[in-house]
């Protein structure tokens, strides 16, 4: 049997903790605990920014400290909003070749393997180390074509036009709690410009790494797609596992301008303490195309509900997720669309998978505004529940003012059924290798979607977190 | 709705649903509503309630109904069938709890909005831990026959057991433009058309749950409202 051999290799080579180790690093500077104007002040001094992204922090912090909890979704109780670093910078300045990066931090990074991974196949990489991007690179031929894939905070120094322009326009402080915070103590996060017609052929990737304890990590994407321009972004984001708690809360920004088609792919992997709140909305205009892929198997709780918002003609987006909550996880997460102009179309694909006591939850919102004629939308959900005291739930909303148009919505639970089992034993496979191959299975459409050596990656991930599922 | 008391093996037609419903065990029971009212309705052990309510008339505020699944093998079947006019709002919360296992709910929305008329639906199936074996299917189908009308729907399921069949599922949009001009090419009228669909859209989930007498004179009684 070709497929459970392979299987048992992948568990013997991917050891239980390859995201797991921590590097011993000294931050050269590490705000106190808890956030104050001060801390907001100085996260701007030291970035040495502009008036108004400064004046625009402090409007955001106002906001922030105004707004209560959420007292929807996943359980926030025991996030404690002043146990926290908000900012932590490891090194003085971002650097672009490999070499120059410290070796602490440089040891992390190749530990994950994402320097091979960039000679493989990425047109350029980014990696952040708690609140600052440590390395940048993008391939010599597409900067000559006026690609732009830097830092935010390089963007917001070298390009203030385009990126005055657009920051904060599509979520702006006041859209929730965490997007208030975000805006106040943002740092990292990538800046990427598409100039009109250029295909950036292959993905650009940044890679997210929290490495102390007690740490806020608030990345900030700003990503312009110009009309006819085509781009793949990649994330993925790893923490060691520590005992107490810390928070990701970033803000990602997309604008996808007439014609143009922007992929935005999420391989989040956090360890299981970390709270990852993240506000991400991207806009689409006139026959533009926008999808996200988003993957969701590590973190504490995660919500995410990723948003489009189809303001041209002929707009298309889609969402597919996968989304695995294991012991004391909760993922709740799901999508926003709003089809806010006439011939706009919408696909969703939701799979969860819930086992030791995991919650997944689907959450989703379409909106068809009048006037949207002939939108179309189709929403599926699918939910596997592995055990008797997991929990999947399933709360979709669709609010419809056109009457010309098209919205379907479908879900299904299930389990996997003894019949399913006993083939795949009678074929010699044991039990927690049989369910394991019907989880992949159940997976697959979505992991699929991405380039081969994450698809890879992806499938040895939800092996590695169903070994054991057998007592 | 005076003619469903003329049925001989008549199920019940109750003016005003009362705020509480019992159930008791071994009953299998059909009722008939022409309007909602907040209620909570327990179901013992292996009964069987029909709750069908044809609604024509909006009301203010939001009509809460809770099903209670209490005992073992107990099952509902609710049928919602909506024709709103006019300015009518109609706006209801259902939800049913499975508490104890092999319990059943299939809950259907049908709502066809002329005019300015507009729905809000909020369902919920809950299955704890307990409800093993259960089976429970939402769906909320809306036609919007008008351009001013509005339908807001959110279909959930918060599912606690494993071994489950639960569904949902929700469409909204219009008639085929090619089934109204195949019917007016045969020489009906579009409104006459329309009206044609929407009876049969309203028909297809009725013949689910009803038969023989009960299910022409509901026939009759939304042919009536259209």
């Amino acid at each position: 049997m070709n497929v459970p051999h392979k299987t048992k290799q992948s568990i013997k080579t991917f050891e239980n903790n390859k995201f797991g180790f921590k590097t011993n690093n000294k931050a050269m500077y590490k705000s106190p605990k808890g956030l104050s104007e001060e801390i907001v002040r100085e996260i701007s001094r030291q970035k040495n920014e502009p008036e108004w992204m400064l004046e625009y922090r402090l409007k955001a912090f106002k906001i922030f400290k105004e707004k209560p909890m959420p007292k929807w979704g996943a359980d926030l109780k025991e996030l404690d909003l002043d146990d926290i670093h908000y900012y932590i910078r490891p090194q003085d300045k971002a650097k672009n070749n490999w070499k120059e990066v410290p070796g602490e931090i440089k040891e992390t990074f190749e530990k994950l393997g994402i320097p091979e991974a960039e000679k493989k196949f990425l047109a350029g990489t980014g990696a952040q180390f708690e609140s600052e991007v440590v390395y940048h690179s993008l391939q010599e031929n597409l900067k000559k074509k006026g690609v732009i894939f830097e830092s935010t905070e390089v963007g917001l120094q070298k390009y203030p036009e385009i990126f005055r322009e657009h920051f904060g326009r599509i979520i702006p402080a006041n859209d929730n709690k965490f997007s208030a915070l975000n805006s106040a103590v943002w740092s990292g996060g990538s800046f990427i410009y598409v100039p009109k017609g250029v295909d950036v052929g292959l993905p650009l990737q940044t890679y997210f790494r929290i490495n102390s304890e007690n740490m806020g990590q608030f990345e900030r994407t700003l990503i312009i797609v110009e009309e006819d321009a085509n781009l793949h972004y990649i994330e993925g984001c790893t923490a060691p596992n520590y005992s107490s708690q810390s928070l990701h809360s970033a803000v990602v920004e997309i604008i996808v301008k007439k014609g143009g088609r922007c992929q935005y792919s999420t391989i989040q992997n956090w360890s299981h303490n970390i709270y990852n709140l993240v506000t991400k909305r991207a806009f689409a205009h006139k026959n533009a195309e926008m999808f996200w892929l988003d993957c969701n198997i590590g973190s504490k709780v995660t919500m995410k509900y990723p948003a489009i918002f189809l303001m041209g003609k002929g707009a298309k987006g889609e969402v597919q997720s996968l989304a695995f909550s294991g012991k004391e996880q909760h993922q709740d997460t799901g999508v926003k669309i709003i089809h806010a102009a006439p011939n706009t179309s919408s696909k969703i694909v939701s799979k969860s998978i819930s086992k030791d006591g995991g919650r997944g939850t689907y959450r989703g919102l379409i909106k068809v505004n009048k006037g949207s004629k002939n939108a179309k939308n189709h929403v599926s959900c699918d939910a596997l529940i592995l055990d008797d005291h997991s929990r999947s739930d399933t709360y979709p909303t669709n609010t419809i003012a056109e009457p010309n148009s098209s919205i379907a919505h479908e879900a299904t639970v299930a389990k996997i059924s003894k019949e399913q089992l006993f083939y795949l034993m009678s074929r010699g496979l044991n039990e927690e290798e049989a369910i394991s191959t019907i989880v992949n299975g159940f997976a697959k459409p979505i992991i699929k979607q991405f380039p081969m050596e994450y698809a890879l990656e992806l499938n040895r991930l939800l092996e590695l977190e169903m070994t054991g599922s057998v007592g | 709705m005076n003619n469903i008391k003329n049925i001989t093996n008549r199920p019940e037609y109750l003016e005003i649903i009362p705020s509480r419903l019992n159930i008791p065990e071994n009953t299998e029971q059909i009722l008939v509503l022409d309007n909602l009212q907040n209620s909570e309705i327990t179901i013992a052990a292996n009964s069987q309630i029909t709750v069908i309510a044809i609604l024509t008339k909006g009301w203010e505020g939001t009509k809460k109904l809770t099903f209670k699944l209490e005992g073992e093998n107990a099952n509902i079947n609710f049928l919602a069938l909506i024709i709103g006019k006019n300015k009518e709002n109609f706006s209801l919360e259902t939800i049913s709890e499975h508490k104890t296992i092999n319990t059943k709910s299939h809950k259907h929305i049908r709502s066809a909005l002329f005019d300015y008329s507009k729905i809000i639906y909020k369902g919920n199936i809950l299955i704890q831990p307990e409800a093993q074996q259960s089976d429970s299917y939402l769906s909320h189908n809306t036609l919007m026959l008008s351009e001013d009308t509005q339908t807001d729907t959110a279909p959930c399921l918060e599912i606690e057991a494993n071994d489950v069949k639960a569904g949902h599922a929700a469409t909204i949009g219009q008639i085929d433009e090619t089934i109204l001009f195949y019917l007016q090419s045969r020489g009906i009228n579009r409104e006459d058309a329309e009206k044609l669909m929407t009876k049969g859209f309203m028909q297809s989930e009725l013949q689910k749950f009803t038969k023989g007498e009960l299910q022409e004179t509901l026939i009759e009684e939304i042919t009536k409202h259209l």
